[in-house]
């Protein structure tokens, strides 16, 4: 029987002797890098790091045959996208990257032998991993908020199917109703998620069901974005959302599923649901822990010049799941990071410097389909940690003109549209 | 003897010496310019509502990035952008992109 990793192995040497006769290019032929999750983070790596070096063998190991973006699944509650709409796939990595797309499901990683075990039992080695798996829900974090809670109320932070049974709540809710949304404490993915996605649901109920309210039960007591989205509510949906800071009581204590209740004041206050959207609070995903790749904080401490995890040599941790000074964890960091870290792999297997690295991130929220708003920064290394350049980036102006507001809902199309042709091609 | 030596030496370094350099300064400008892909689109080839960055030249790209940093140009997020960059930050991303430059600007 040929495992799958004497077939690779049989691969490597013929592409090692096919390289034979061409130096420049021998330093990395027959070098196989393993990229492990294929949203933002892995997929740019993979088809970055086949950009960069052409001799490089990159396998991609995702469980999913399709991805569906986080980003622009809020519009999807709205009403304004489809699931569809959100979908990616990886035949463009494989085609016209030359990634070796797998799909399957990787049970473990040995961070020692860079070996990654398949759910199937089937064995790959790597002379280096790119750990870009993600967040995982935190079960044990808020009482009764345990895994099959998020049956009855979506988190809907990974999307698929969780979007969708959160939109047919939303649709089958009465008028007059209320949405709860709970947000966690920092770190979490995607910063503003929580905010955007209370306009988004707001413009749906302001249409179909205009006697509703939201109430956004916060463990933080300020989120990104603050002012222009809380303008952009007073304009908007005018009296239908309700956010409720740690300090006054947002923080939550414990959940009943059963009643869609969620409790605050360690339990001396209780909120009732129509559709509880509970976010809770999130580490990274359950692979880079049996991976060894997490510390204390839950995420991934890793060299942040070349995502090198701090704890293993030759595995590299992106996205989400890991810790990236000042980046907050979104799809346009994972992927700028993804761009780094495949310039560090190319130039460490050259054995090449490094250059300056530098990185970037444009959040935009929308908070109607022509009302825009961003958050914006460039980052260099200072003192080892990412950090924002002093003077650029920012948040869009609060005095800006409607029109101002409206280039920027464009903008935002305009960037999904970009990354995801950047990240899956 | 020792000079010609030396020659000989600098003779056969040069291309390699060279070569270095400018995959170095590749591997920087891709550094920089990388990121606009985000929002611009693959090589700048955007497929939405944001310019295209591809078909442009490296002194359209450089004059319209000072411009935004300046303010001398309206913008909504390029303005905040821009700031983070420096002159030779600057030269080194237009001529990234620029390279593609079809001629038309």
């Amino acid at each position: 029987m040929v495992t799958r990793r004497e077939f690779l192995g049989v691969g490597v040497a013929a592409l090692g002797a096919a390289a034979v006769g061409v130096p420049r290019r021998s330093w990395s032929a027959g070098v196989r890098v393993v990229v492990v999750g294929g949203g933002f983070g892995g997929a740019t790596c993979a088809r970055y790091l086949r950009r960069l070096d052409s001799s490089l063998n990159v396998t991609l190991v995702e469980r999913e045959s399709t991805f569906y973006t986080c980003p622009f699944s809020n519009l999807v509650l709205a009403g304004l996208r489809s699931m569809e709409d959100i979908a990616r796939d990886y035949q463009g990595l494989a085609e016209k990257d030359g990634v070796d797309v797998l799909p399957a499901e990787v049970a473990e990683i040995d961070p020692v032998s860079r070996r990654l075990t398949l759910a199937d039992g089937d064995v790959i080695e790597a002379d280096r991993i790119v750990v870009a798996p993600g967040v995982d829900m935190r079960w044990d974090a808020i009482p009764g908020y345990a895994a099959s809670a998020a049956d009855t109320l979506p988190h809907a932070w990974k999307a698929g199917s969780q979007t969708e049974l959160l939109r047919a709540q939303l649709g089958g809710m009465p008028d007059g109703g209320v949405v709860i949304i709970t947000a966690p404490g920092n770190p979490y993915r995607c910063p503003p998620g929580p905010y955007e996605r209370a306009c988004m649901i707001a413009y749906y109920l302001s249409r179909e069901k205009p006697r509703s309210k939201i109430l956004i039960l916060d463990a933080k007591e300020s989120f990104p974005k603050q002012g222009l989205f809380t303008a952009a509510w007073d304009e908007l949906y005018p009296g239908m959302i309700e956010w409720v800071s740690g300090g006054a009581g947002g923080i939550v204590s414990s959940v009943d599923p059963a009643t869609r209740t969620v409790f605050t004041s360690e339990d001396f206050e209780q909120h009732k649901g129509d559709v509880v959207n509970f976010i809770p609070p999130q580490f990274a995903a359950q692979v880079a822990h049996r991976a060894d790749l997490v510390d204390d904080t839950g995420w991934c401490p890793v060299d942040q010049s070349t995502f090198e995890s701090a704890r293993h040599e030759g595995i590299h941790v992106i996205g989400d799941a890991c810790l990236a000074g000042a980046m907050p964890k979104s799809g346009f960091s994972a992927n700028s990071q993804a761009k780094v870290c495949a310039a560090a792999i190319v130039t460490a297997l050259r054995g090449q410097d490094l250059p300056p690295p530098s990185y970037a991130n444009t959040c935009y929220s929308l908070a109607g389909p022509d009302y825009g708003i961003s958050v914006a920064a460039v980052y260099r290394l200072q003192g080892g940690k990412i950090a924002a350049v002093e003077g650029a980036g920012g948040v869009s102006p609060s005095d800006a003109s409607a029109e101002f507001r409206s280039r920027e809902a464009r903008y935002a199309e305009g960037w999904y549209d970009s990354i995801s042709a950047d990240t899956w091609g | 003897m020792r000079r010609q030596l030396l020659l000989v030496a600098v003779t056969l370094l040069w291309p390699i010496l060279t070569f270095a350099q400018a995959s170095g300064q590749d591997l920087r400008a891709y550094m920089l310019a990388s990121s606009c892909a985000a929002c611009h689109g693959p090589d700048g080839d955007s497929p939405g509502a944001i310019p295209p960055l591809r078909g442009k030249s490296p002194k359209f790209i450089a004059l319209a990035l000072q411009e935004f940093r300046s303010g001398a140009s309206d913008s909504t997020v390029m303005g905040r952008m821009a700031k983070g960059y420096s002159d030779e930050e600057i030269a080194l991303i237009a001529e990234w992109y620029g390279k593609n430059n079809d001629g038309t600007e």
